[in-house]
């Protein structure tokens, strides 16, 4: 998979690759059971510090999301699929909360959001590519 | 472990100049060091120092458990570090091939065979005249040189200055594989964007005074931009609670702007319930304005008092860092 | 490659850079050498001792002053010696390795020097050893195989010593002289202080040369053992505080006041530019006026030294060993100052500044060129002041001291456009500054090449020096640009081309319009010359077989005559000789001249005695004479030189004269005068001998020329000795000789062909434009014949179509007029 790396974004960059991650497993990038590139070989096709790759590693070992397996590397999880499901879900919902909380620091009224996220909902819905059910071998699109 | 470089109290005074006022740094094995700092702040001569060029008027210096200032350790010093000068000077005439069998004299079996490898890692010409080849090129005939003996210690003073994005991140994944390896990187830059991705330590160094050490990751995490509007530019904002640190102010009509280390959240929550504020916003620093923050001459929240007076006008010598 | 040991490495790098000045020290020295050798040989021919090993020696010393800072000094310069400093090699390897190389190259290139001297003399001398008295000479001062190689020792570890103590190349080299010279003078003044003493000694020249070599070692120890110190210093860590001597080349800021340039006028262009120049080049300009300056004062205070022999011919010519040494650093030091015009104060790096700034190349070219030239204005000032001012030179013809010094200014830019010329084309400030005495040496050697060789005008040759700054100002441009393409050199060589070839127009020229021998006339000499059938003498055979009889070869006239007069019994014998068929060869060992001669002398003699008594006896004697003269001439007609043949025509005049005396055919009898009448008369067969000789003559002169063509005083024309009109040793000139030789020949055909009185007077003056010839018709009817005896035959042919030979066809005349009588025979 790709990464995309801003360090100037606010975000640590180790929270980027743990969120980068997550969204891959939810989008069936990874899949369940798949290989993740070694520490020295993400640090240095990414020009990353290897402390910093190994810190991601380890959050998302403490996550649930990877496992070591001995002998041949990191790997993606079994059950990581939902996990990492929700965690976007929740990114999201951060996301909506944050641009909800500057709506009302606007001036906006609670009538007024509810408004606009309905018509904005109305006329997307449909109209953007979804990402794919949860089966494997399925290409993704997004 | 030991520490793999450790300065205590450096001083260096030049013939009408200060280079540096007393710095105290250590840098641990296997991490990536880099000392940050605009033109003239001294990182050159600190370098000078630690390659053992240059003698220190004070202080002590300590590399691999050695002084590099003493004739004997210099030597044992140099065989198992390896250095890259900005523009480094490499003889002219020889071809690539020619300067690497020149080098591996100095050093021991196994030069000649890394750095052969490395020359084709980076396709560069064997045969070709180094003053034949490009600005790129050179530095990374230079940065395979100070490779090929596989030291544990990689000092480089500015190398990516003047190089293109592609050969900049050649060499950062240099950088990456040394320090992969478990061997230390210490490097002078100012090139912010770069510092942020490989570095795990960072020093900002202004005016030969250390303003800022400490890990990047805890640093910027640690460091936060306040932005207060007022209703009236001659308010003034009482300093918040000792836990927050200013590091620097910036004030543009209603609107002042704070750079916070620690407590950002607390620091903007006391703002906010002071009079004559009008909104409060917060956001992360990056390293870039953490940077121009620490070496803004008139920071008066600087981790040390800078010294008054005479800004003077740095020698030669200082100005080459 | 498998990897080499720290010596080895350091060695191979310290040759690298060593190797362009070592090869082109000894590839210009050779070069220069070569020219000078062939100049000398074509010039003086079978010149011995041309070959000195004084401008062997010079490449040797070059490369020594410039060892040290090709070693340290570039290294310095380019930072390199920081980079080897980070490896892990002690400072002591690198100064010693430097030290080892430059030692050694310096021992090689004394062993390729001499080498090639030794080759120099096998090929163009042929002696592979040392002749017996130059051993003798170089016994004598047998210091100097040891004293000039310590000087050059010396040297190269002073430019070394110099190199690690001074920052900047230029410095090293410049502060290079006043070390020499204060060793010098140090050994100078101990030889003065130490002489007497030694005074009892009767070898004081020794002593001196021992005390100059000590004082040169002593001197070499000193810097080596300086250089390893400042070595040492240099490769140490820094401190805080820089050595005073570090700072030549290093500007510091101090703590003042920055000056307010803002409120400084603002200056045109041509100001700025100087402005500039003068900032950066004051320093190495300075030093070289001084010592330009000083060495001037000490060429006027000490004319031993820079003065003039009695003929006013420099006394450097002499080879004098101080004035050489002063010419050769007053060059040195002309060189530097042309080689700063284009390479001094790093302008080649920084002269893209002006070129992106639309600067003009003239303007550059001026500023670049005006200071050095007002310091040879004001050197050239200098002299003539020094000169005028001593009392050494009061005595001199102000002239003479006008002249010098104008001679001294030509010769001084001559030398300072040759060198700015080679900066502007080498890239390596060092190699142009270390080479350009070399090239300056070529250059005057082309100069005399082309003045000696080609009759080169010395007004052609400012020509030459003068397009050098015209070449350089053409290629400006290009040079601000620095690119340095095929057609930057292109450029330059093109002009070289020029420069060279204009002083050799006017030779050329010459040689190509000098008119060469009507073909007509040659095919017709060497026609008959293979007809001809002559023995091979170009003499008649003038062997000396009468050497122990009392004469020598070297006998003159009057004495050859007053011997016979004298001596009674010779005189008797050589008669009995002439008279005699058999042993009339005898006579042949004299000289042709003076056989002549003692033929006159005797006719005369006999002559008188017949017309003072008619005998029997004396009439014989008398027809006998003339009988034997007779035969003489016949012999003499069918063999023998040009010179023999003019001898015996005398012969002829002699016995016409007889002919034609009253009772000639009484005395001689009607047989011998009908003889010598018909055979006086037949000019055919004359003329057929003349062009036979003429063209052995011609033909022998032109074969010998072919094989020795360097005689410049005279040649060899059929035995006759023919100086030359012209005596230069040029090329045209021996070209003009050689024409001489032919219009002599064709000259003398072209009188043997004269259908008229007025052709062959002309011609006759062409040949003797002097006239020193008399007419010979005189002689033949008036005086004696001692009066004949003091002939000198200058040019050959010079009584053919003379008057007597009208008078011989007279003869034939009367022969034929006389009635039968004359079938009475000889005698009474």
């Amino acid at each position: 998979m790709f990464f995309s790396i801003d360090p100037n974004n606010g975000i640590a960059i180790y929270e980027q690759i743990v969120r980068q991650v997550k969204f891959a497993i939810a989008d069936g990038v990874l899949v369940p059971g798949q290989l993740l590139p070694s520490v020295r070989t993400l640090a240095v096709s990414l020009a990353i510090n290897p402390n910093t790759i190994a810190k991601a590693f380890s959050q998302l070992q403490n996550d649930g999301i990877v496992e070591t397996l001995r002998g041949r590397g990191i790997a993606v999880r079994g059950d990581a699929l939902e996990a990492c499901r929700e965690a976007r879900c929740s990114l999201l919902e951060d996301r909506l909360r944050g641009a909800i909380a500057e709506a009302l620091h606007g001036g906006l009224n609670a009538r007024e959001i509810k408004r606009i996220i309905a018509t904005q909902l109305e006329s997307l819905d449909g109209q953007v590519a979804t990402v794919a059910t949860p089966l494997p071998s399925t290409g993704n699109s997004s | 472990m030991n520490d793999v470089i450790k300065i205590e109290g450096l001083e260096m005074r030049f013939r009408g100049c200060e280079a540096l006022r007393g710095v105290d740094l250590s840098v641990q094995p296997g991490t990536v060091y880099a000392l940050l700092g605009e033109n003239g702040a001294g990182k050159t001569t600190m370098i000078r120092i630690l390659t053992g060029f240059q003698k220190p008027t004070a202080g002590t210096c300590r590399v691999l458990d050695m002084d590099p200032s003493k004739k004997e350790d210099s030597l044992k010093i140099r065989q198992r570090i390896g250095y890259v000068s900005d523009s480094p000077a490499l003889y002219d005439w020889m071809t690539v091939g020619e300067i690497g069998w020149f080098a591996s004299s100095f050093f021991a079996e196994g030069f000649v065979d890394r750095y052969r490898a490395s020359i084709e890692k980076y396709e560069l010409p064997s045969d070709r005249k180094i003053k034949n080849l490009s600005k790129g090129q050179r530095s990374k005939v230079a940065l395979s040189l100070a490779l090929a003996h596989d030291p544990e210690l990689l000092v480089l003073d500015e190398p990516t200055s003047g190089l293109d994005p592609l050969v900049r991140r050649e060499f950062l994944e240099s950088m990456i594989t040394v320090a992969a390896t478990g061997r230390t990187v210490f490097l002078s830059s100012h090139q912010i964007v770069e510092v942020e991705r490989v570095a795990d330590q960072i020093a900002i160094l202004h005016k030969g005074r250390l303003q800022l050490v400490g890990n990047l990751t805890e640093l910027k995490e640690s460091i936060s931009m306040v932005t207060v509007s007022l209703t009236d530019p001659l308010v003034s904002l009482p300093d918040p609670s000792a836990s927050s640190k200013i590091l620097a102010e910036i004030n543009e009509g209603r609107q002042k702007q704070f750079v916070v280390q620690g407590g950002g959240d607390e620091a903007a929550e006391f703002w906010k319930n002071c009079t004559g504020v009008a909104s409060v916003r917060i956001q992360p620093a990056t390293l870039e304005e953490l940077f121009v923050a620490c070496t803004r001459g008139d920071s008066k929240y600087a981790h040390r008092k800078s010294e008054s007076g005479n800004a003077g006008r740095l020698s030669m010598e200082a100005q080459r860092s | 490659m498998s990897r080499p040991t720290i010596v080895k490495a350091l060695v191979w790098k310290e040759l690298r850079q060593i190797a362009p000045l070592f090869w082109a020290v000894l590839g210009l020295g050779g070069g220069l050498n070569l020219l000078l050798i062939t100049l000398f040989l074509l010039t003086s021919p079978g010149g011995s001792g041309v070959i000195s090993p004084y401008s062997f020696i010079v490449m040797p010393i070059i490369f020594a002053t410039g060892v040290g800072v090709l070693l340290v000094s570039v290294e310095k310069e380019n930072r390199t010696l920081q980079w080897l400093q980070g490896m892990p090699v002690s400072s002591a390897q690198i100064a010693k390795t430097k030290f080892l190389v430059a030692l050694v190259s310096l021992a090689a290139v004394w062993a390729l020097s001499l080498l090639m001297f030794w080759l120099f003399r096998v090929v163009f001398q042929g002696q592979t050893g040392i002749t017996k008295p130059e051993l003798d000479s170089l016994s004598e001062s047998y210091f100097y195989p040891i004293l000039f190689p310590t000087v050059s020792f010396f040297l190269g570890f002073a430019g070394l010593a110099l190199a690690w103590q001074v920052s900047k190349p230029i410095y090293a080299l410049l502060l290079l002289i006043p070390v020499t010279v204060v060793v010098w003078i140090t050994s100078e003044f101990s030889k003065v202080l130490l002489r007497p003493q030694f005074g009892a000694t009767p070898d004081s020249s020794s002593v001196d040369w021992g005390i100059g070599v000590a004082s040169w070692a002593i001197g070499l120890v000193g810097a080596a053992v300086y250089g390893w110190l400042a070595s040492q210093r240099d490769l140490a860590a820094r401190t805080a505080s820089t050595p005073w001597l570090s700072l030549l080349g290093e500007s510091t800021k101090s703590t003042v006041a920055p000056p307010q340039w803002w409120r400084w006028e603002s200056v045109p262009q041509n100001s700025a530019l100087l402005w500039q120049s003068a900032r950066q080049n004051w320093l190495p300009w300075s030093m070289l006026t001084i010592v330009f300056f000083v060495g001037i004062w000490m060429c006027g205070a000490f004319p031993q030294i820079g003065g003039y022999n009695d003929d006013l011919s420099v006394r450097v010519l002499d080879r004098d060993p101080p004035a050489l040494l002063v010419l050769f650093l007053g060059t040195v030091t002309v060189c530097w100052l042309g080689c700063l015009a284009f390479q001094g104060d790093n302008i080649a790096n920084r002269i893209r500044f002006f070129a992106d700034r639309g600067v003009s190349p003239t303007r550059v070219w001026i500023s670049r060129h005006w200071i050095p030239i007002l310091i040879l204005l004001l050197a050239t000032f200098w002299r003539l002041f020094t000169r005028r001012s001593f009392a050494q030179w009061e005595g001199a013809d102000p002239q003479v001291i006008l002249a010098d010094s104008i001679c001294f200014f030509l010769a001084a830019l001559g030398i300072y456009s040759v060198s700015q010329w080679w900066s502007q084309c080498i890239r390596s400030p060092l190699l142009s500054v270390i080479t350009s005495p070399l090239i300056a040496g070529v250059f005057i050697a082309y100069g005399l090449f082309a003045l000696l060789m080609f009759e080169a005008p010395i007004w052609l040759l400012g020509i030459s020096l003068i397009i050098g700054g015209i070449a350089t100002w053409s290629q400006m441009k290009d040079w601000m640009d620095r690119s340095f393409d095929r057609r930057f050199f292109g450029g330059h060589a093109a002009w070289l081309l020029t420069a060279m070839v204009i002083p050799l127009m006017p030779g050329i020229w010459a040689m190509l319009t000098a008119k060469p021998i009507d073909p007509e006339i040659r095919t017709a000499l060497e026609r008959t010359w293979k007809e001809g059938n002559i023995s091979d003498d170009t003499m008649l055979g003038f062997r000396m077989h009468l050497l122990q009889r009392n004469f020598s070869e070297s006998q003159t006239v009057d004495k050859v005559q007053k011997r016979f007069e004298s001596n009674e019994d010779v005189r008797a014998e050589y008669l009995r000789y002439l008279q005699s068929d058999e042993e009339r060869t005898v006579l042949q060992g004299l000289r042709s001249s003076d056989f002549v001669r003692f033929c006159l002398a005797e006719l005369s003699s006999s002559q008188s005695v017949v017309v003072a008594d008619a005998s029997d006896e004396h009439v014989a004697t008398y027809r006998s004479i003339a009988n034997s003269i007779f035969e003489s001439i016949r012999l003499i007609r069918s063999t023998g030189s040009l010179l023999a043949q003019d001898n015996s025509e005398i012969l002829e005049m002699a016995l016409l004269r007889e002919c034609k005396a009253t009772n000639a055919r009484e005395s001689l009898g009607e047989d011998l005068y009908r003889k010598i009448a018909v055979f006086l008369a037949d000019s055919d067969s004359r003329d057929k001998a003349r062009k036979l000789k003429l063209s052995r003559a011609w033909k022998m002169q032109s074969q010998y020329e072919r094989s020795n063509w360097f005689s410049d005083w005279g040649y060899d024309f059929g035995a006759y000795t023919m100086p030359y009109k012209t005596t230069n040793p040029s090329l045209p000139g021996m070209l003009r000789r050689s024409r001489e030789r032919d219009a002599l020949a064709a000259n003398l055909w072209n009188l043997l062909n004269a259908q008229s009185r007025d052709e062959s007077a002309a011609l006759r003056k062409e040949i003797d434009p002097d006239d020193q010839i008399k007419q010979f018709s005189d002689w033949v009817a008036g005086t004696s014949y001692v009066n004949a005896l003091d002939i000198l035959h200058s040019y050959p042919g010079s009584h053919w179509r003379g008057d007597w030979e009208s008078e011989t066809k007279a003869l034939m005349l009367t022969l034929d007029s006389e009635p039968a009588k004359s079938e009475n025979g000889g005698g009474r």
